[in-house]
């Protein structure tokens, strides 16, 4: 019977193997969106809502706020500028500072202004305004409201890897700046880190 | 009327038959790396378009997604370029051990799994991506690619033992030094440009007879100067001796970084090697004295009832993969516009990097082919001595699926060259001219480059068909 036993256990070894390896059910659950779940190791919706969250809380926190509305009875206008991803990771920063830009609106301590293409896009309704709107409904120029400050910062990231493991820090680091001074009155920073075994 | 146990063989020779049933990848996609042949990238791309087999396998996702990022940077469409590459920098970031596959692979053939990539494949994702982002002007992202090519290089670095092997890659140094110089990063472009000298001047130059380009000595000469590291600077006037010429040409009004991707890359085929089988105490040894091939495996590797199958059979033939190389049809080019002419300096010698990545895993790689087929080989003896019929379909079973991994990246280059090219204000129309090996009539293209006051415009020639 040696001969069953080896066909048996090579055709059963290479069948359990083969399904094994090869399908597997495509399954879809629902879960919270504020839910930690780490698949590649790479940067991901977490982290954006994570260093978004920590930064808000920092910068509604900072004394540069209240050193303003006392000094010039006003809310600060502030203009969120560039964040440049000098990280390894091809990823949009623009997912963290919208949610920044969003909590300064909600928190009504802040006022906003737009920059970059976006406000290139409304010089550019306003002027078509001058051509084709009535004249009741035409907005005018110069009525835009100068920003005091501008929010600017860098994402940055070290990947330290030895054969299976790697680990990957991330440093999102963000500043204020009055625009009339250069002075910076506010800097926070968000740091997360992963451990990967592949 | 046929007994179970032959019932069972035949089920077993149609199982393995079955795992084994997809031609290769690159066998399938014959029609793709013709037209790429011809140049004909559009049409290429449609093909690989319609190939929806290719499309749902797993295993060979990696080289589909590489091709359609190649097909795509080869007609100028970079942004769709970039998001192939960047499924593809996915797929190889994420690629791990599968125990299931691997087992597998010992019953069957290394083709069963997923493909992965080669280092220098790596490298070369990394490029195309590279100059992607940098030909639409997004420095930011090509820098982003830049680094995760440098976590790849230092990936490939520590994994590899101390013998000396293509364990580091110049050319993908050079690219960074290029990128962060063309973003106006000096700092970074010193040290990317200094990292791939040392690596030219040492692996390159043994293992591929590739001297450092004179254009990479005279940037790391030009940018430690700029940053003030005077002692650099002199250390590498008095090691490089460039004449004064060379060095003092006055900065241009813009610059043209030309990479010239020169024919296509070796092909990955079959060949077997017959192995005698001799079993000595403790120990069954494999012995090709053609080739100078021996490899030694305790007993304990396997049963003794299955080395001694094994050693019965004294003679066994093994599936290996090895490159052939696809001559080029160029031997040189250069580049001339505005009363300048230029030649373009190796920069990366793909083939000969093929076959040494190739030969560096060669002893590794084999020790894992003759396991398997070992394995494989010693359950058909057995069989075969209980059932003489039954253990033939097993022979013939073994014989089919007993294949050598193949399969590879079938459209890279077999050499990138480059070149810096001065421009004058507006448009600059630069002639292209490739000289064939057979001193036939020489290939001429243009490229046109509408420059503006200190950009540096990163563009690449191509040469596949004559």
């Amino acid at each position: 019977m040696n001969i069953l036993r080896y066909t048996t256990a090579f055709v059963l070894a290479a069948g359990l193997i083969a399904g094994a390896a090869s399908c597997s059910q495509r399954t879809v659950t629902r879960v919270e969106p504020n839910k930690v779940i780490d698949l590649s190791g790479r940067w991901n919706e977490t982290d954006a809502r994570l260093c978004a969250e920590s930064l808000v809380s920092q910068a509604l926190g900072g004394d540069w706020l209240g050193n303003f509305s006392n000094a010039q009875k006003r809310k600060p206008v502030v203009v969120v500028g560039l964040v440049r991803n000098n990280s390894h990771e091809h990823l949009d920063t623009e997912i963290f500072t919208k949610d920044v830009e969003k909590a300064f609106i909600k928190s009504t301590m802040i006022r906003l202004v737009t920059a970059g293409e976006k406000r290139n896009e409304l010089r550019g309704e306003r002027a078509d305004q001058q051509d084709f709107s009535s004249a009741e409904t035409m907005k005018k120029f110069g009525r835009e409201i100068g920003a005091d400050f501008i929010m600017q910062g860098t994402v940055k990231s070290i990947v330290d890897s030895y054969g299976k493991e790697k680990t990957t820090f991330w440093q999102v680091d963000l500043e204020l700046t009055n625009i009339e001074t250069n002075e910076i009155v506010w800097i926070g920073d968000y740091k997360g880190k992963k451990y990967i075994v592949n | 009327m046929l007994k179970s146990a032959n019932l069972l063989g035949i089920a077993g020779l149609f199982f393995l038959l079955s795992l084994n049933a997809c031609r290769p990848y690159h066998v399938r996609q014959q029609k793709y790396i013709q037209l790429i042949q011809k140049e004909q990238f559009a049409l290429a791309e449609d093909q690989l378009e319609s190939s929806r087999k290719a499309k749902k396998k797993e295993k060979h996702k990696l080289l589909y997604v590489l091709d359609r990022g190649y097909a795509a940077f080869q007609q100028g469409k970079w942004s769709e370029s970039s998001e192939w590459l960047m499924k593809a920098d996915r797929l190889a970031e994420d690629y791990r051990k599968q125990l299931g596959y691997d087992a597998l692979s010992l019953l069957v053939n290394a083709n069963v799994k997923p493909y992965k990539a080669e280092d220098f494949e790596v490298v070369m994702m990394h490029y195309f991506h590279t100059i992607a982002f940098l030909k639409q002007r997004n420095f930011e992202s090509a820098l982003v690619e830049c680094r995760r090519m440098n976590n790849s290089l230092s990936d490939m670095y520590f994994k590899s033992s101390s013998k000396p092997k293509y364990k580091d890659d110049a050319f993908g140094h050079l690219l960074m030094g290029l990128t962060y110089e063309g973003s106006g990063d000096i700092n970074n472009a010193f040290i990317a440009y200094r990292n791939a000298y040392e690596i030219y001047n040492s692996d390159y130059a043994s293992f591929f007879e590739t001297p450092v380009p004179n254009q990479l000595k005279e940037d790391i000469i030009r940018t430690a100067s700029a940053l003030g590291f005077r002692n650099e600077a002199d250390f590498y006037r008095k090691e490089f001796k460039l004449d004064s010429a060379q060095l003092n040409r006055p900065k241009p009004f813009a610059e043209a970084v030309i990479f010239w991707q020169n024919g296509l890359g070796p092909v990955k085929e079959q060949w077997s090697i017959d192995f005698i089988i001799t079993q000595n105490a403790g120990s069954i040894s494999f012995n090709n004295a053609g080739l100078g091939l021996n490899f030694v495996f305790p007993a304990t590797s396997i049963s003794q009832q299955d080395a001694n199958n094994l050693a019965s059979l004294q003679v066994f033939r093994i599936a290996f993969p090895k490159y052939i190389s696809r001559s080029p049809i160029y031997k040189t080019a250069s580049a001339s516009s505005n009363g300048e002419i230029r030649s373009f300096q190796m920069a990366e010698p793909l083939e000969q990097i093929a076959f040494k990545s190739l030969s560096d895993r060669f002893s590794r790689e084999m020790g894992l082919a003759i396991l398997r087929l070992a394995i494989k080989k010693a359950t058909e003896y057995a069989i075969r001595k209980e059932n003489k019929e039954v253990g033939a379909l097993m022979g013939i079973a073994n014989a089919i699926t007993e294949q050598a991994d193949t399969r590879y990246w079938s459209t890279l280059p077999a050499s990138i060259s480059y070149m810096k090219f001065p421009l004058k204000e507006g448009k600059n129309i630069i002639i292209m001219r490739a000289n064939r090996f057979d001193d036939q009539k020489e290939r001429v293209d243009t490229i046109t480059i509408d420059a503006q006051k200190g950009r540096t415009y990163f563009e690449v020639y191509s040469t596949i068909k004559p």
